[in-house]
C-alpha cells in the first residue's frame, strides 16, 4: 500500500544541505500497525508528513496504493486526502469554532457525502465513541482525552484505508492514553485499518506489530 | 458546506467581535463617503435630462475677441433667436430666457413676496419640457401682461394652485407701470425640477420685458437663447450660417462702434450647460441659467470619497490579516482532511464579503441618515429616496465588488497558500514580515497628515478673512433694498424723518451700487467701481477720510459736484494732490465731471480674492440709491429690525422688506471656502478614525506575532517599558516616511488653493510641526498602550502557548 524507495529530505543550510532523512526505504502493507520510533530530531515526524503528504521528499520515490506520488497534481493529492488519509494530531487540532459534532462533520463536507449519510456516520462515531451528549459542545470545553476522541473520530469518519497519528498520546495523561491506544488497536484489527504511528513510548509501541526505528535521518 | 461556512464565519466574527466591529464600522465609513459621492455625480450627471426635445435642443453661445483674447458667453442679444429663425430653415424654433438673478417684488392684495422672474419667449413650454398644471400652454404667454406662476409660488400666494384668471401686481416694475394693467395669471408650472439650470418663480412674456427694455444690437450678449434644431441639420453647417448671418446683420453696427469687435456663434447642447454654464463675470446673471457647476467638484468628491474608501481597505487589509493569522491552524488541519486550495480562497473571501456586505448596508444606513448634512454642505437636495433608484444600485453593486476584490482577495490568499506542516507546527508565518500592510500604513498616513494640514490652513486663511481689518466696520449694519422705479432719496428722507430721535437706531444712509463704470482723470482712461452714498455713510462704516474731508450738507456743491474716491483711485489716476482734481465718469453722472473732495483709506469693497479696485462715490442724494443701510444698537435687535420692517412697510406699502446684515452679507462671498472648510474638517476626522483603527490592527499584529519573542525578552529581564519602547520603533519610522510624503504634497497643494486670495495668510512652519507632531504622539499612545499590555502578560503563559 505504500512504498518508499530512497527517499530523502534535506533543507538548504549555508552552501550545503542539511538533511532530515536519508534513503529511506520502506514498505507498509495494508492492515498493518506501524510504530515510527527514535529520538529528537530522528526525522520521525518527517517522515510521516512524507507518508501524509503533507511534505513532499527532496529526493527518492514514494508509491501510495500503487500510484507515484511526486508526480500527482495538487488536486490529486487533495483527492487522495478527502478518501484515503484520517490524521491524528498530538495537539489534537480541532477547529476552536466548530462544535463537537461539526468538526467530524468536517472531512464528510469535503468528500461530498450526502447530508444524510453524514448524520448516521457522525451519529454513529458519536454513540461508538460514548460522546452523544457532547456533540453540542466546543473543543475548548472538553478535557485532552474528549479532544483527542474527537480528533480520532474526525480522522476516521470517511473510512480512509489508512491513518497517519503523530504522538497521538503525547499530550496525555497515561489513563487517557491507554483509551486512545486501545481504540487505535481496535480499528487496526476490526475496520482494518492501516495506523502509522510516530511514537516515544515503548508501550505504545506495543500496540502495534511493527516497529521502524530512525536515528539522525536513518533507518536504523 | 455553504451553511457551514456561514456557520463559521459567523461565529468567528463573533469570537473576533471588537476586531469585526474596527473593520465594519471603518469600512462602512468609506463606503458611506462613496455612495456620497455617487449620489453627488449622479445628480449632477442628471441635470437638464428631462427636456424631450434634448437631443436637439442647443443653446446659442457668443465668443468674443478683445485685444487677444479670446472669451466664450452663454449670452446672446435680443436679436439673433428671431434673426437665426427666420433665415435659417434648420433652426425650427428659438426661445429666449432671461432671468436667473433677476428678482421682483409681486403683490396680490397686501401679500408681496420677493419672485425669481423669467423672461421669456411663448415657445418657451414647446421647447422646454416644464409641465403646465393649468392653463393652455400654447397661448398661456400670448399675452403682455400675462403671467404663469410655479405651484409653489401659487400656493404661497393662494393657498391653492387652480389660480387662473387671478391678477398679481408689480407696483415699481417699469414695464408694469408703462402697461398699466395688472398681471393676469394665465397658467401654473409644476416647480423647476431641482436639477434643472433653469429656475424661476414666476414667468412673464418676452413682450412684457420688450415694454420698458427693447434692444436691437448684435453686439451684446446677456440673455439666453436656445434652439431646437431639425433632427438631419449639421451643427457645424448651422454655425457657419449663423455667423454669415450675423455677419451682415450686424456690420452697420460694428462700423459705427469702433471699439466693438465682431462676434462669432457656436451652439452648446443644454445637457452641457451644468458643467459648463460660461457666464462672463459682470454679466449680472441674466442668461437664464443658475446652478453653474463644474466637472472638477465631481472629480474632487469622488477622489476623496476613493481614498477615504482605499484607507478603510487598508485597515481591512491589515486587520483580516492579523485575525486570520490565529486561524492559520484552521487552515492546516482543513487541508489536512481533504480541503483544496480554492476552497479555502472561497471560504476566507466569503467571510470577508460576508463583512463587507454588512458594511455596505451600515454604509447605506450611514447615508440615509448623515444626507442632510452632506446636503449642506454640497449645495445639493438630494431625496434620501434616490438611494432605491436602480442606477444607483448599480453603483453600490460595484462599490461592493471592487472592494470585495481590493479587500478580501489579499488576505484570503495568503491564508490559502499557507503550508499545513507550519502552521501545525508553530512555524514562523509568512505575513509576519507584512511589508505590504506597512507600505500601506505610510500611505495612509501620508493621506491623513495631507488632510490635517489642510484642515489648519484653511482654518487660518478663514481666521485671517474673519480677523482682517477691511477698513470699515460691517457690524450692526443693517441693509434694506429698495426695488424697482421708485424714489430712492425720497424714500430715504421719509425713513430718517420717520425714525429720527430712536435711541435704538444710528446712522442712516442711502447708498447704491452703480458697478465698474468708465472713468477718465486727466484723458487716462480705466475702470473704477461706482458707489452712490451721502454724508451719513463713512461715520456709520467708521471709514477713515486720509485726505480732505466727508461729504458735508455745508457744501451745496458737494451733492451734484462731490465726489469720495479710495487710495487705489488715486494711484491708479496718478494724481500726486488729489483733493479738488476732477474725473470724468460716464454719461449718467452728468458731463461735467466731479470733483473729489475727500480720499478714504483703502476698504474691502469685494472678497479678499480680489486686489482692491479703484472706486469713486458720488452722492446718492443727487444720483439715487438702491439700499438703505441703517446702523442698529445690539441691543434688542429684534425689535429694531420689526421697527423698521413697519416703518419701511408704512413708506412703501406693497414693498416686500428686504433686509440683510452687512457682515453677514460679506461672509456670503466666502460660502464655497466655508463649505469646503467644513467639508475638509470632517474628511480630516474621518480620515484620522480610519487611520487610527489601522493602527490598532496593525500593532496587534506585530504584537501576536513577536509574542514569543516578547516572552523571552521578558524572562531575560526586559522592562515593560523597555519592551513597548521596541514595538514603537517601527511605528515612529513609518509616521517620518507619511511625514516626508505628505508636507511637500500638502504645501504645493495648498498653495495653489491660497493664489486664489488676492489677500492671504502664510503656511506657517508650525502648521507641519504641529501636524506631524500629532500624528506622531497618537501613534506613539496607540502602539506604547498596547505594548505595555503585551508587556504585562505572564511569559509562562505566552511560551507555553507556542
Amino acid at each position: 500500500m505504500i512504498k518508499l524507495e530512497k527517499i530523502s529530505k534535506y533543507y538548504p543550510a549555508g552552501f550545503g544541505k542539511t538533511y532530515v532523512l536519508r534513503h529511506i526505504d520502506l514498505h507498509i502493507k495494508e492492515g498493518e500497525f506501524v510504530s515510527i520510533m527514535g529520538p529528537s530530531g530522528s526525522g520521525k515526524s518527517t517522515l510521516l508528513h512524507i507518508l501524509g503528504l503533507l511534505e513532499e521528499p527532496s529526493e527518492g520515490e514514494y508509491l501510495f496504493l500503487d500510484e507515484p506520488v511526486q508526480k500527482l497534481s495538487e488536486k490529486k493529492r487533495t483527492e487522495l486526502h478527502r478518501h484515503h488519509i484520517g490524521f491524528v494530531f498530538q495537539a489534537y487540532h480541532l477547529i476552536d469554532e466548530l462544535t463537537v459534532y461539526e468538526n467530524i462533520e468536517t472531512p464528510l463536507l469535503y468528500k461530498g457525502t450526502s447530508s444524510s449519510e453524514r448524520k448516521s456516520r457522525v451519529a454513529e462515531l458519536l454513540d461508538r465513541f460514548n460522546m452523544v451528549a457532547k456533540k453540542d459542545l466546543f473543543p475548548h470545553q472538553l478535557s485532552g482525552g474528549q479532544q483527542q476522541l474527537v480528533g480520532v473520530a474526525r480522522a476516521i469518519v470517511h473510512n480512509p484505508k489508512v491513518i497517519f497519528a503523530d504522538e497521538p498520546t503525547g499530550n496525555l495523561h497515561s489513563e487517557q492514553a491507554i483509551e486512545i491506544m486501545e481504540l487505535f488497536q481496535k480499528l487496526n484489527q476490526e475496520d482494518k485499518v492501516t495506523i502509522v504511528q510516530v511514537t516515544h513510548s515503548e508501550t505504545n509501541a506495543g500496540y502495534g506489530n511493527r516497529i521502524v526505528r530512525l536515528k539522525d535521518g536513518w533507518l536504523a | 458546506m455553504f451553511k457551514t461556512f456561514l456557520k463559521i464565519a459567523g461565529r468567528h466574527l463573533w469570537r473576533i467581535r471588537l476586531y469585526a466591529c474596527i473593520n465594519i464600522t471603518g469600512l462602512s465609513l468609506g463606503m458611506m463617503c462613496v455612495v456620497l459621492a455617487a449620489l453627488y455625480v449622479t445628480d449632477e450627471l442628471s441635470f437638464d435630462r428631462f427636456h424631450q426635445r434634448n437631443p436637439h435642443l442647443y443653446r446659442i453661445t457668443s465668443t468674443f475677441r478683445d485685444d487677444g483674447k479670446v472669451a466664450t458667453s452663454g449670452g446672446t442679444g435680443q436679436v439673433q433667436g428671431p434673426a437665426f429663425k427666420a433665415q435659417i430653415p434648420e433652426v425650427l424654433q428659438y426661445a429666449r430666457l432671461m432671468g436667473g438673478d433677476i428678482y421682483g417684488d409681486v403683490r396680490h392684495q397686501s401679500k408681496a413676496f420677493k419672485l425669481q422672474l423669467l423672461f421669456v419667449d411663448s415657445t418657451f413650454f414647446d421647447i422646454f419640457s416644464f409641465k403646465l398644471l393649468r392653463g393652455d400652454a400654447a397661448t398661456a404667454l400670448d399675452n403682455v401682461n400675462s403671467v404663469v406662476i410655479t405651484e409653489r409660488t401659487a400656493r404661497r400666494f393662494f393657498n391653492r394652485t387652480d389660480v387662473t384668471g387671478e391678477v398679481l401686481q408689480m407696483d415699481a416694475d417699469p414695464s408694469a407701470m408703462r402697461i398699466g394693467k395688472p398681471l393676469v395669471i394665465t397658467g401654473v408650472v409644476a416647480d423647476p425640477p431641482l436639477n434643472s439650470s433653469i429656475q424661476f418663480d414666476i414667468l412673464f412674456p418676452f413682450s412684457f420685458m420688450k415694454v420698458s427694455f427693447d434692444d436691437t444690437s448684435w453686439l451684446n450678449a446677456y440673455l439666453g437663447t436656445f434652439v431646437v434644431l431639425h433632427p438631419l441639420a449639421d451643427v457645424d453647417n448651422v454655425i457657419d450660417k449663423f455667423n454669415r448671418v450675423a455677419a451682415s446683420m450686424s456690420k452697420d453696427q460694428l462700423a459705427a462702434d469702433r471699439k466693438a469687435s465682431p462676434i462669432t456663434y457656436g451652439l452648446q447642447r443644454i445637457t452641457d450647460i451644468h458643467f459648463n454654464p460660461q457666464e462672463i463675470p459682470n454679466q449680472n446673471g441674466e442668461s437664464g441659467v443658475v446652478n453653474g457647476s463644474k466637472p472638477v467638484y465631481s472629480y474632487i468628491f469622488l477622489g476623496i470619497a476613493i481614498f477615504i474608501l482605499l484607507m478603510a481597505s487598508v485597515n481591512f487589509i491589515n486587520i483580516s490579516i492579523a485575525c486570520s493569522m490565529k486561524r492559520a491552524k484552521e487552515v492546516g488541519i482543513r487541508k489536512a482532511t481533504g480541503s483544496s486550495n480554492r476552497q479555502i480562497l472561497t471560504q476566507f473571501i466569503g467571510e470577508s464579503a460576508l463583512s463587507i456586505f454588512v458594511a455596505m448596508m451600515l454604509a447605506l444606513l450611514l447615508t440615509w441618515a448623515l444626507l442632510p448634512v452632506f446636503n449642506q454642505l454640497s449645495e445639493k437636495h438630494i431625496s434620501p429616496f434616490r438611494i432605491l433608484a436602480p442606477e444607483l444600485i448599480v453603483w453600490f453593486a460595484g462599490i461592493f465588488i471592487t472592494n470585495v476584490l481590493v479587500s478580501a482577495v489579499y488576505p484570503a490568499y495568503l491564508l490559502s497558500a499557507l503550508n499545513p506542516v507550519q502552521t501545525l507546527y508553530g512555524g514562523n508565518l509568512p505575513a509576519a514580515k507584512n511589508l505590504a500592510g506597512k507600505t500601506l500604513i505610510v500611505f495612509q498616513f501620508a493621506i491623513a497628515i495631507v488632510l490635517g494640514i489642510a484642515s489648519l490652513v484653511f482654518y487660518l486663511q478663514m481666521h485671517f478673512i474673519r480677523t482682517r481689518d477691511l477698513g470699515y466696520d460691517p457690524a450692526q449694519v443693517v441693509k434694506i433694498g429698495i426695488q424697482g422705479v421708485r424714489d430712492a432719496r425720497q424714500i430715504k428722507e421719509q425713513f430718517a424723518s420717520e425714525l429720527a430721535g430712536d435711541q435704538s437706531i444710528g446712522d442712516i444712509s442711502l447708498a447704491g451700487e452703480f458697478g465698474r463704470r468708465e472713468t477718465t482723470v486727466n484723458s487716462h482712461k480705466f475702470m473704477s467701481y461706482f458707489r452712490t452714498v451721502d454724508e451719513h455713510y463713512v461715520p456709520m462704516l467708521a471709514m477713515q477720510v486720509r485726505d480732505g474731508r466727508n461729504f458735508s450738507p455745508l457744501f451745496a456743491s458737494d451733492k451734484k459736484y462731490g465726489v469720495l474716491v479710495n487710495q487705489a483711485f488715486v494711484k491708479e489716476a496718478g494724481l500726486k494732490d488729489p483733493i479738488g482734481k476732477k474725473l470724468m465718469p460716464d454719461s449718467y453722472f452728468g458731463t461735467a465731471g466731479l470733483t473729489i473732495v475727500g480720499v478714504l483709506r483703502d476698504f474691502h469693497y469685494g472678497s479678499l480674492k480680489e486686489r482692491i479696485q479703484p472706486i469713486v462715490m458720488p452722492m446718492s442724494t443727487q444720483y439715487g440709491g438702491d439700499a438703505l443701510w441703517v446702523k442698529i444698537k445690539k441691543e434688542q435687535q429684534e425689535q429694531t429690525i420689526a421697527k423698521l420692517e413697519r416703518t419701511f412697510k408704512k413708506i412703501v406699502p406693497g414693498a416686500v422688506f428686504d433686509y440683510s446684515f452687512l457682515d453677514e452679507s460679506n461672509a456670503k462671498a466666502y460660502a464655497l471656502e466655508q463649505r469646503w472648510q467644513k467639508i475638509i474638517g470632517y474628511v480630516t476626522v474621518l480620515s484620522i478614525i480610519i487611520c487610527g483603527l489601522g493602527l490598532f490592527g496593525l500593532t496587534h499584529l506585530s504584537i501576536l506575532h513577536r509574542r514569543r519573542e516578547t516572552g523571552i525578552r521578558l524572562v531575560l529581564g526586559a522592562s515593560a517599558f523597555e519592551i513597548a519602547s521596541g514595538f514603537s520603533v517601527d511605528f515612529i519610522r513609518i509616521i517620518l516616511i507619511a511625514l516626508l510624503i505628505a508636507c511637500p504634497a500638502s504645501s504645493y497643494f495648498l498653495h495653489l488653493w491660497l493664489n486664489d486670495f488676492a489677500y492671504r495668510t502664510e503656511i506657517p512652519w508650525w502648521v507641519f510641526a504641529l501636524t506631524g507632531g500629532t500624528a506622531l504622539a497618537g501613534a506613539l499612545v496607540t502602539v506604547f498602550a498596547q505594548g505595555l499590555r503585551a508587556a504585562g502578560v505572564n511569559p509562562v503563559i505566552s511560551l507555553r502557548s507556542e
